[in-house]
């Protein structure tokens, strides 16, 4: 089950909010966070039940181990050693089904939320981390780390939130007016990412990357596609994400930020599961001023990491590495010449460098990814447009222009600018604003559950 | 005396209210306040307005099925079932394949997406093309011999010529990846065969019978005719049909003769 399933959004999630109210306590919410974190994670294939308790139960004793033999290094790093084994040949044979892909009901087409099993994973592994830096307090009531570890909401995309910053809030949190108004305008907007904006990408992917009508347009919008399709539908489940998380009174940060020409290739990495990158930089020492032998490789660990979290295949370790040599590459000499730049330049240069890199991908053999590569060039090309391409392209063009808003930093000020502008006229000019977000808000979600639900029906 | 009084000290209580300093704090402080107040009423609406609709989405798909046919699976709540993950599976087959109204929800998204761009139609027959709506389909994939050219033997389209008696059987995957109407002849003879029946032709698929498909075009004549579809004797006997729905019956095995 994922957040944007019809049965999620319009069963699991307004039962769950509902029977959360009734009780203000903290504990209750918590047990009622849990049960439905556990239905909803073992949806189908409840046997991770059983998964779920043994790694947290685990994961608490590691933690309590080492903070009681604090004074004993080699035992707290053995027992750290221990829990990263662990978790990791979880993530590795249910979340990535490494052993078990042909058995039919492990199969990879049926894996146990790959993704949210890297998460729950990462999590564990920071805890029992945390605790052996000093950086939070060992956890007795393995209850708090039960919600900590299951929380539905934390689950699927993130944000890999430290023990430390949310332990309070697991204690002691509210539920008021407002955060429930923006966590619920959060998950339609969210919603309305993953149903319209995905879909229409996925059209046109298909549409320019189709082997059989190759083009240069087309790979060029086919892959453009592509990596539109997978930042809406992540940054869309992290929006539902956080807004879950508000309307159960959470309060963390978001997974992801604006790709700003500024922050260059690595700042655009940053951008994209912004807590995950930055736990892993940690953890391989990227933040610190190092000479350039171990700045190297530190990052060429970090990027490897990284890819095997998301996909223990081929391409997506190739991919890590050239990406962290990228990293490597501004870090070291190409920061200063390219700051200089003009914006629209920088940009140029991002959509350049995340085609070439992240187009890899796609592909699962290097055949595929150089002939597409040449095809990007117009090599050997006879036609430059398709007419399916153009066709996929001219049918959505009002939700493409509503998406290059969405993801160009300089456009989406200006527009929030002008709304902003609007309603500082006077106050009845602010209730116009407003009640135009409302009736936007109301659509979205409307036009989305339609979308939807006709899919399913067809 | 008295009177004189009392007209300075209302001259001079009225220069007290004139006192401006004071005044612009509390002005500020409450215009903040209608501000503030003014958000959360906005925020109230807001609110309001996306729960009902939620609410009344969640119970509208709840209440109302869209299914004629009441499907009993007999699959009731037991530990048995629960932990198997049959009994969730089965709920959520159920809400899914009972949304209310989905031919009307068809016909509104239809309606919906003329406001997505240029070119869209009620009843669009690019969408329903399998080319666009392939995800799996990849032919930058490496093919086996590195020859891109040749046509994959999975892909196989068995087309009968056409000849006089005019009997055109077509056997592709039913999978819809496999969108190229690729024309292979050089099937192994003995993975398929085409038998005589009464009514319809059957054409079996040994190696995978469970993508066969059979389409039958029928073409008006006016009478049963027999075609060798094969270098070898194979019958095939058949009358104008339609095959809505795959048949994968094989009633012989490969003919020899």
């Amino acid at each position: 089950m994922v957040y944007s399933d019809l049965i999620f959004i319009l069963g699991m999630f307004p039962i769950m909010t509902i029977i959360s109210l009734f009780d203000r306590s903290a504990e209750y919410k918590n047990l009622i966070l849990i049960v439905c974190s556990l239905l909803f994670f073992s949806w189908g294939r409840p046997f991770v039940f059983c998964l779920i308790f043994l790694s947290v139960i685990l994961d608490w004793i590691f933690g309590l181990i080492i903070s009681k033999n604090r004074e004993n290094k080699a035992l707290c790093r053995i027992f750290l050693a221990l829990d990263i084994i662990m978790n990791v040949s979880l993530m590795l044979i249910f979340g990535q089904n490494i052993l078990y892909n042909k058995v039919k009901k492990l199969s990879f087409d049926a894996a146990i939320l790959p993704l949210g099993m890297g998460y729950y994973m990462l999590r564990g592994i920071s805890y029992v981390y945390d605790v052996f830096k000093g950086n939070c307090k060992v956890e007795k009531n393995i209850f708090c780390l039960l919600t900590y570890m299951v929380s539905l909401h934390f689950m699927l995309v993130g944000p890999l939130v430290r023990y430390g910053d949310i332990e309070p809030q697991i204690r002691k949190r509210e539920v008021t007016g407002a955060k429930l108004n923006e966590g619920l305008t959060k998950i339609v907007f969210g919603f309305g990412k993953v149903v319209l904006l995905a879909g229409v990408f996925e059209q046109i992917k298909l549409a320019g990357l189709n082997g059989n009508e190759i083009t240069t347009l087309g790979c060029w919008l086919g892959m453009l596609s592509f990596l539109a399709q997978y930042y809406f539908l992540f940054t869309g489940l992290s929006d539902m994400a956080k807004g879950l998380g508000l309307t159960n009174g959470f309060v963390y940060p978001d997974n992801y930020t604006d790709i700003e020409a500024d922050g260059l290739f690595t700042g655009m990495i940053r951008s994209f599961n912004t807590t995950v990158v930055d736990f892993f930089s940690e953890i391989f020492g990227c933040k610190k001023n190092m000479n350039k032998v171990f700045t190297f490789v530190c990052y060429i660990l970090c990027g490897l990491a990284l890819s095997i979290w998301y996909q223990a295949k081929v391409n997506f370790i190739i991919v890590g590495l050239c990406a962290a040599v990228l990293c490597i590459l501004e870090k070291l000499f190409l920061e200063r010449p390219l700051s200089k730049l003009p914006a629209v330049v920088k940009y140029i240069y991002l959509v350049l460098t995340a085609l070439v890199i992240f187009g890899g991908l796609y592909f699962d053999s290097f055949y595929g990814y150089k002939k597409w590569l040449f095809a990007l060039a117009g090599i050997n090309m006879k036609y430059t447009l398709s007419v399916s391409v153009k066709s996929a392209v001219l049918k959505n063009i009002t939700l493409i222009i509503i998406s290059f808003f969405i993801v160009c930093p300089p456009a989406k000020r200006a527009f929030c600018n002008l709304f902003k502008k609007l309603s500082q006229k006077s106050q009845a000019a602010y209730g116009r604003v407003m009640i135009s977000k409302t009736i936007m808000t109301v659509l979205i979600f409307a036009v989305s559950v339609i979308t939807l639900a006709a899919e399913y029906a067809s | 005396m008295d009177k004189k009084t009392t007209q300075f000290n209302i001259v001079h209580s009225d220069d007290e209210y004139e006192v401006p300093e004071e005044c612009e704090a509390a002005e500020e402080a409450a215009e903040e306040l209608a501000e503030t107040n003014m958000e959360e009423h906005y925020s109230f609406i807001n609110l309001l307005s996306i729960a009902v609709i939620m609410l009344f989405a969640c119970i509208f798909f709840i209440a109302v099925s869209g299914s004629d046919i009441v499907e009993d699976n007999n699959l009731s709540l037991t530990f048995k079932t629960f932990f198997s993950g049959d009994y969730t599976q089965a709920l959520e087959d159920s809400y899914n394949n009972s949304i209310p109204f989905p031919d009307a929800m068809k016909a509104v998204e239809e309606r919906i997406s003329l406001i997505y761009g240029i070119g869209n139609r009620v009843t669009d027959p690019i969408k329903e093309t399998p080319d666009n709506t392939d995800s799996n389909h990849n032919s930058f994939d490496q093919p086996a011999n590195n020859d891109s050219d040749d046509p994959d033997e999975n892909v196989i389209t068995t087309t009968a010529k056409p000849q006089d008696g005019e009997v055109t059987t077509t056997k592709k995957k039913e999978d819809k990846k496999n969108t190229t109407t690729t024309t292979a002849i050089d099937r192994p003879e003995e993975t398929q065969s085409t038998t005589t029946t009464s009514t319809a032709s059957t054409t079996t698929n040994n190696d995978k019978p469970y993508y066969t498909v059979t389409e039958t075009e029928p073409i008006v004549q006016p009478g049963p005719t027999t075609t060798t579809t094969t270098t070898k004797a194979t019958e095939t006997t058949t009358q104008p049909t339609e095959t809505s729905e795959p048949t994968t019956e094989p009633t012989e095995g490969p003919s020899d003769e």
